[in-house]
């Protein structure tokens, strides 16, 4: 049987149900960790790694809205598939606003379910491949010299060498050097990559256009 | 009932087709290009038509292919029976909208979808066809590669004998009389009726078609030649041609277009130029097959092995910078002789000559290695020239003089505008200075304007001077500057740049997506749109015929005076967009601002826009406007329906023509709606909206994708209609529309309610008419008021289920919902091998006990349903009030309630009609979990105890609601007194007689600080 990378938590009051939906997913080869309790959920969950969880809306000790609001103000950024007994329009219109990935209405078809939970760790790869990939950027920008930053700042703005050089009161030589350098340190290979990765670590532009106010 | 979950998505369609402009060096158009990978059957395309319904068609050897501006549709011998193979050689649309299929396996005519094939039995001899000619009355003319020619009338196919041996292809005509023409290499002349009369003129031709004066254009050895009722009015040679032709085609321009079999394309233009097109400016393959002008004048070109190509017409034209096309244009500007001025980054000073930028090379100006940002030549013929860094410099009478930076308020001379009395106002970055009579005059402090840069300036009509200044717009009045403020006071910020009104006032625009409009000390701001999101507002000319050319973030606004004047005195109207953009030919780069002069107008009317790609210009004389309004369609309606015994969906699509009245199955989940705008030049620029009749209350802005989905609608008729504008703002003349009835499950219909609805009405009525007969009559015999009495113990049973079944649906499925994922599991798992038994074993363990969990809350219904005799018996009250509990768990917490409960241990047994007695509880609770529904969750608490209290067993249910009526608690027990908007007013009526009925009593008493407590006595049994 093929597996599915990640994690799927569920997370239920009912028993039965977390044992019947564990089961559906697992025969579809996902890996499947079950609670009955926020408490235990908050115990075990790992969201360094690549996972979602499943979350009833209705539990008596803390509603599933609520525990989804608690997890994002905690930094806690989970893919989150709903699912409720009784959907509203208020209720599933407020979740998929707060970023959850859907809202199920129970009894819950077995496509939808599986449609969604894949839909769900699709977003936490992303997300996850997001963070190696701007860690790993801020690795290499933080190799950079405060001045060959200085001088990403205007390349990413698009900026020649020789306006650059007039900014920074230097030679366009010495421009062309830290240039070269900030391509190699950055391991990028065109302007076009290094705005990329600029975007990535949140860079602003140096966008001081002679003559511009800002 | 549940409530519905509407939501509306939009999805890009399946093979939607992204518009490359693959070639936008083409001086006259801008290069689109389609093939395999962007959703074509074949690389090849091989002709086309428009139908009426403005869908374009095209031939491939590889199927036939409608375009709808964003999806390909591919028909073919596989998926379209009736189609005789699918190599296309030909197409034509006749007057009565059929269209001609000639394929490499024979002739079929189509109309709505129905194919007919026509052959040998209909007296068709020849291969392929290769031309359709056809006549006023509608009788063709076919002619095919291996020299066949036959005529039809009607139905009727009669072979013409060919004028010469077959086996020579040859091209088809009508002319303007009726007469059949034949154009070959060996015989070009017309049908007499009987036989074919040569043109004595040509002697041999080797392509021949239709001008659009019903003249024929041919093609003889080299030349271009064309006839009028049979007599030559035109003849010019064209450089390049040899070979053979696939086809002859004039557009509305005027432009006669070859298609050459190995040397690509050729133009001759109206006005006699030849422009020739092959791979290396454009074109997608050196054999061409067809030239098509659609109805808003797209041309589009079909190749052999290229694919399909739509050739735009420029709106704009780009004139780079010779050398280093990404050099960036900063200042242009228009001199007293007509000279028009480029200033460049790094390159520079240009001249516009023809249709080329030409380095201007003159003594004393400012070196190649400057950043220039300001160009002007002022009406005594001097040219300022102003850098950054470098100054200004001016050169006059053939010498130049360089101005020290403190005379011009800096070295980066951004902005240079002469006025009305000539002199010249400009800022170096830091400060402004005045260039009057032969000196330069500082405008600081001392004259209102503080110390920073002026990008823009501009005079209005009374002659006084205007700024955009860095910290916000100023105007001179009698030579002090003040700064412009609007009605709450706030100085208007990040002016990018001004425009006089010619009625006295002036246009200003600023980074901040605003236009505003200034007159007589109003200050007015100019709406866009709904749906235009421009961040700025960088340049604004009049071209001095009446439209105004507004820069954007997002393109040029062409809006004429009078919308505009509208737009800003008028609240209510707005600026149209589109804007004219990249398939306009601007560059995607945007415009130069912050600079002046960055736009200009030429004596000859032209205009012309600095942008980092060169000089961009139009001639708004002969700006084309795209009049024609897009057909739309609604093309397909699908839906998903649950199958909820498989548990799999089915999904039912409807294509068009869709018909009135569609009626979709209830429990449909998901719907979907596939439009058509059939505008062309650009799938993007095509503005849509949407409306759905039932749900939205006005038009909704469609994003690019043409499919909408919707989830979950609630049952009813709906309307859903679609329209579109093109490029240039021109909206469809009608909407298209679909109507359709989403079908409601039968507890959701207007009877099913309606009868629930009479029922408890009835119910009420009879309740109504037992009290007042009970108050005002006291007649009545025991046994009956006992009989009614269960009657209405039942119906309020009834009712009160009513409220509960929100609750009771969760409770039936909670348990659903297991056993459907449970078997779901299970199908999965008997799929594999070896099956899991065990497991499979544990999954049927657990549905075996959910449906019993099921069942229970079934009989707890009926129980609490049934009609009956009272039947009082020892019950434990404790037990009684645990049922209830379970009954109403979910309730509670859908409520936000907690309860708390305390039981006297070792109650003695009551005497009561269980029944009765959890329907009074419920009744309680429910009651309380009312008060309690307007308080914060933390204060939604319920108490439910048991005690003893003077020889009987007391229940107490106490909320923190919000109380009884302070002056007499007890009229709580009134009938029909009430404190909900849907209440009936009479549960407590009803528990309360049913206490006595016990031999027991309710009474209510309110709690500090709030709150009301209800208790319940019942007397014990006495033990046996």
């Amino acid at each position: 049987m093929k597996t599915n990378p990640g994690i799927v938590y569920l997370l239920d009051d009912e028993p039965g149900m977390l044992r019947a939906v564990g089961r559906l997913l697992r025969s579809e080869g996902f890996n499947v960790e079950a609670f009955s309790s926020v408490k235990s959920f908050l115990d075990a969950c790992r969201p360094a790694e690549i996972c979602c969880l499943v979350l009833d809306v209705s539990m008596p000790e803390l509603d599933g809205m609520e525990l989804h609001r608690r997890l994002t103000r905690a930094g806690i950024l989970i893919p989150i598939v709903f699912l409720t007994g009784f959907g509203n329009i208020p209720m599933s219109v407020r979740a998929i606003k707060e970023g959850a990935v859907d809202f199920l209405t129970k009894p819950v078809n077995d496509m939808d379910l599986l449609l969604a939970v894949r839909t769900a760790l699709k977003h936490a790869a992303e997300k996850h491949n997001e963070i190696a990939e701007a860690a790993s950027l801020a690795k290499r920008y933080a190799i950079l010299t405060p001045r060959e930053q200085e001088v990403m700042s205007y390349v990413i703005a698009g900026k020649l060498n020789k306006q650059i050089a007039a900014h920074l009161g230097t030679g366009e030589q010495n421009i062309k050097i830290h240039r070269s350098r900030v391509f190699e340190k950055m391991s990028v290979d065109s302007v076009a990559g290094l705005v990329r990765a600029a975007q990535c670590l949140g860079i602003k532009p140096q966008d001081g256009t002679p003559g511009s106010r800002h | 009932m549940l409530a519905r979950l509407t939501a509306v998505t939009f999805l890009s369609a399946g093979a939607a087709v992204s518009r490359p402009l693959s070639y936008t060096a083409d001086p006259d158009y801008l290069i689109a290009t389609w093939k395999t990978e962007d959703g074509l059957p074949e690389d090849s395309a091989t002709a086309m038509v428009q139908t009426h319904d403005g869908y374009l068609w095209f031939g491939t050897f590889n199927g036939l292919v409608r375009y709808n501006g964003s999806e390909f549709t591919v028909f073919d011998s596989h998926n379209t029976p009736g189609m005789p193979g699918s190599g296309i050689v030909n197409l034509h649309l006749d007057r009565k909208g059929r269209m001609w299929v000639s394929t490499t396996s024979g002739l079929a005519v189509m109309k709505d979808g129905i194919w007919k094939k026509l052959g040998k039995e209909n007296g068709w001899q020849g291969d392929f066809v290769r031309t359709f000619a056809e006549r006023q009355n509608g009788d063709l003319l076919l002619t095919s590669f291996d020299g066949r020619v036959a005529e039809i009338r009607g139905e009727k196919f009669t072979p013409l004998s060919p004028p010469s041996a077959p086996g020579q292809g040859c091209f088809g005509y009508a002319d303007e009389q009726g007469r059949w023409w034949i154009v070959q290499a060996r015989f070009t002349g017309w049908w007499d009726g009987e036989r074919w009369t040569p043109v004595p003129s040509v002697s041999s031709a080797i392509a021949g078609a239709r001008a659009k004066d019903g003249g024929l254009w041919l093609i003889s050895g080299s030349d271009l030649i064309k006839l009028r009722h049979g007599v030559e009015v035109f003849r010019r040679t064209i450089a390049g041609i040899s070979g053979d032709l696939w086809s002859l085609s004039e557009d509305s321009r005027g432009n006669v277009w070859l298609c050459s079999t190995d040397h690509g394309l050729f133009q001759v233009s109206a006005p006699g130029k030849t422009t020739h097109w092959t791979s290396a400016n454009g074109l997608s393959a050196g054999s061409t097959r067809f030239v098509f002008e659609d109805r808003e004048g797209n041309v589009w070109i079909g190749t052999n092995n290229g694919g399909l190509q739509q050739f735009i017409p420029r709106r704009f034209q780009i004139l780079p910078v010779p050398g280093a096309a990404a050099t960036v244009v900063s200042s242009v500007s228009v001199g007293p002789s007509g000279t028009i001025w480029a200033a460049t980054y790094g390159q520079g000073l240009f001249k516009v000559e023809g249709n080329n930028l030409t380095p201007a090379t003159l003594p004393g100006a400012p070196g190649n290695s400057m950043n220039l940002q300001s160009v002007l030549e002022d009406r005594k013929g001097r040219l300022w020239i102003g850098s950054f860094g470098g100054g200004l410099t001016i050169l006059e009478g053939g010498k130049s003089r360089t101005i020290p930076h403190e005379e011009t308020g800096g070295g980066n001379v951004i902005s240079l505008f002469e006025d009305s009395r000539g002199d010249i106002w400009l800022s170096g970055g830091q400060s402004v200075a005045r260039f009057r009579d032969g000196a330069f005059h500082p405008v600081g402090d001392a004259a209102g304007l503080p110390n920073g840069a002026v990008s823009f300036f501009a005079e209005d009509t009374a002659g006084n001077i205007w700024a955009a200044h860095q910290n916000g717009a100023f105007r001179s009045e009698n030579g002090r500057f003040r700064p412009l403020v609007d009605s709450e006071g706030n100085l208007v910020k990040e002016v990018h740049t001004l425009c006089q009104d010619t009625a006295g006032g002036m246009w200003i625009g600023a980074n901040s997506g605003t236009l505003m409009h200034w007159r007589d000390g109003i200050l007015k701001t100019v709406r866009f749109a709904p749906g235009f999101a421009s961040r700025r507002v960088q340049g604004i000319i009049n071209d001095g015929r009446e439209w105004f050319w507004i820069v954007t973030g997002r393109g040029i606004l062409r809006v004429h005076s009078k919308d505009l004047t509208e737009a800003a005195q008028n609240p209510s109207a707005s600026v149209q967009w589109p804007a004219l953009d990249q398939f306009d030919g601007l560059p995607a780069s945007g415009f130069s601002a912050l600079r002046q002069p960055v736009s200009a107008l030429s004596a000859d009317g032209r205009l012309w826009f600095a942008t980092p790609r060169g000089v961009v210009t139009t001639n708004p004389a002969n700006f084309r406007v795209n009049r024609v309004p897009p057909q739309v369609h609604i093309e397909s309606l699908s839906w998903f329906r649950s199958d909820s015994g498989a548990g799999n969906a089915t999904h039912t699509k409807l294509t068009a023509p869709l018909h009135e009245s569609i009626i979709l199955p209830a429990g449909s989940r998901r719907l979907e709606i596939q439009c058509a705008a059939l505008s062309f030049k650009s799938t993007d620029s095509v503005r849509c909206q949407m409306m759905l009749e039932g749900l939205d209350s006005g038009w909704q802005e469609m994003p690019r994708q043409r499919k909408v989905a919707y989830y979950d609608l609630a049952p009813r008729d709906y309307t859903f209609r679609f329209r579109a504008a093109n490029a240039d703002g021109v909206w469809s003349e009608s909407d298209a529309r679909v109507a359709f009835t989403l079908q409601p499950y039968f507890w959701d219909t207007f009877w099913f309610r309606g009868i629930c609805a009479v029922l408890l009405i009835a119910a009420g009525g009879a309740v109504a008419a037992w009290i007042i007969k009970l108050r005002h009559l006291h007649l009545i015999e025991q046994a009956e008021i006992h009989k009614q009495r269960e009657e209405i113990a039942h119906l309020s049973r009834v009712a009160a289920l009513n409220e509960l079944s929100g609750s009771l649906a969760h409770e039936l499925n909670q348990p659903l919902a297991i056993i459907l994922s449970n078997a779901q599991a299970a199908q999965r798992l008997l799929q594999r091998t070896p099956v899991a038994v065990d497991e499979v074993h544990e999954i049927l363990t657990d549905i075996v006990a959910e449906d019993r969990r099921a069942g229970l809350v079934i009989q707890r219904l009926r129980a609490m349903l049934k009609r009956g005799e009272s039947a009082l018996q020892p019950e434990r009250i404790t037990a009684i009030v645990e049922d209830v509990l379970t009954l109403v768990r979910s309730d509670f917490i859908n409520r936000g309630v907690t309860a708390q409960t305390s039981f006297a241990d070792d109650l003695p047994p009551v005497m009561a009609d269980r029944i009765q007695i959890q329907q009074v509880l419920l009744n309680l609770i429910t009651n309380a979990c009312d008060a309690m529904a307007s308080n914060e969750p933390r204060l939604r608490r319920l108490f439910i105890a048991t005690s003893e209290s003077d020889g009987h067993a007391r229940v107490t249910v106490t909320d923190e609601g919000c109380g009884l009526p302070s002056n007499e608690p007890d009229r709580v027990f009134n009938a029909f007194f009430t404190t909900k908007d849907y209440g009936l007013g009479m549960g407590l009526a009803i528990c309360k007689s049913i206490a006595h009925a016990h031999n027991g009593n309710l009474t209510a008493e309110p709690n500090t600080p709030r709150g009301t407590s209800f208790h319940l006595t019942l007397p014990f049994a006495s033990l046996p």
